[in-house]
């Protein structure tokens, strides 16, 4: 039996790779709608 | 009779970085998830190991390759294999690791504490004779059932490693003795492509037991039970060895098994009532894989909670 193994480490960082970037789509989408409150809030620091 | 929980803080010194799966806060979690069920916490024995000498080492590895990853990591670090990275501390958690299973194979025979588990760094069970493999240095559980052997004058010994990968490296490392018996189970098609059923060694004292990823946890159980059994027909181990792996949970990112909690649990306690049958209750097992930490964490306590009945 043989197969062309995928190494664990290319298979694990593609996953990462794969949720960062749907992390980071949603993280923008929240970015989006909070931005003026974080600056607002801000301001008062 | 206590189980012991064997470690090193050298293990932690195995620098991989925080972007590679087999990082420092999987065990970090273990220690975590124990502290969190205070009355296993407080019903085992917690061990410091010891470091592995070279020529403990050298039972199963080239002295060639076992003195070039001590320069590796005297000269800061390097990679060994396209997976496997060495930092300075990598020696020393690689050396402590081996080290925590002797340890735990003294105490087993020596009757002090025979069952354990040691939560070690970096893996063990794809290191080869002459090379390190899929984050693995040395091979911690070949190396101790060589050394059960030749330091404790055991003969029979039953290795059964359910890591959602192909121990290559283990058996390698002991399929030319014929009074080693091992059993994988593992994902196929995955890495590192080798384990197939018809493999059986050159003595035929390997039962490899390649499984698709995704059926149902029953399966795996029922095949590794049964891959068990076969391995110990008219054989009765001395010792059980476990090679714990556990990225055959759900859900681990390296691995497509479908095994829960309750599923480790329950092989343990088999485990557990086999040994008790042949060998006095005799159980050294070792961390291999498993890369999702708490889940790991939580699968680690439940073996240990099963070890210590």
């Amino acid at each position: 039996m043989s197969a062309a193994p995928v190494s664990p480490l290319d298979s694990y960082l593609t996953q990462v790779s794969n949720r960062l970037g749907m992390a980071t789509r949603a993280l923008g989408v929240v970015a989006t709608v909070t931005l003026p409150f974080v600056v607002v809030s801000g301001m008062w620091e | 009779m206590r189980a012991a929980f064997i470690s090193h803080s050298d293990c932690g010194r195995h620098d991989t970085g925080w972007g590679h799966p087999e990082h420092v806060g999987r065990l970090r979690a273990i220690t975590r998830a124990l502290r969190d069920d205070p009355e296993l916490f407080h019903s085992i024995e917690h061990l410091e190991g010891r470091h592995a000498l070279i020529d403990e080492l050298e039972l199963v590895h080239d002295p060639a390759y076992v003195r070039s990853v001590r320069v590796i990591a005297e000269q800061g670090g390097g990679r060994l294999d396209a997976d496997t990275v060495a930092s300075s501390g990598s020696w020393a958690a690689a050396t402590a690791g081996a080290g925590c299973v002797l340890l735990g194979v003294d105490l087993s025979v020596s009757g002090v504490n025979p069952r354990s588990f040691s939560a070690v760094r970096p893996p063990g069970h794809h290191a080869v004779h002459n090379r390190a493999m899929g984050f693995c240095l040395f091979g911690n559980v070949a190396i101790a059932a060589h050394y059960a052997r030749k330091k404790h004058g055991l003969r029979r010994i039953l290795i059964v490693d359910w890591d959602v990968h192909h121990g290559n490296g283990t058996q390698a490392l002991v399929e030319n003795e014929p009074d080693i018996h091992f059993v994988s189970m593992h994902q196929w098609p995955w890495y590192p492509g080798t384990g197939a059923a018809d493999d059986r060694g050159p003595h035929r004292t390997v039962w490899n037991i390649p499984k698709p990823g995704g059926l149902r946890r029953s399966e795996y159980v029922e095949a590794l039970e049964r891959g068990i059994d076969a391995a110990t027909e008219g054989f009765v181990p001395e010792l059980i060895l476990i090679s714990a792996g556990f990225d055959s949970l759900a859900h681990d990112p390296l691995g497509g098994f479908t095994l829960e909690l309750d599923d480790f649990e329950a092989l343990t306690r088999s485990l557990v009532s086999r040994a008790d049958s042949w060998c006095g209750g005799r159980i050294v097992s070792a961390l291999e894989g498993g890369y999702a930490p708490d889940r790991l964490a939580q699968a680690a306590v439940r073996h240990l909670g099963a070890l210590a009945t």
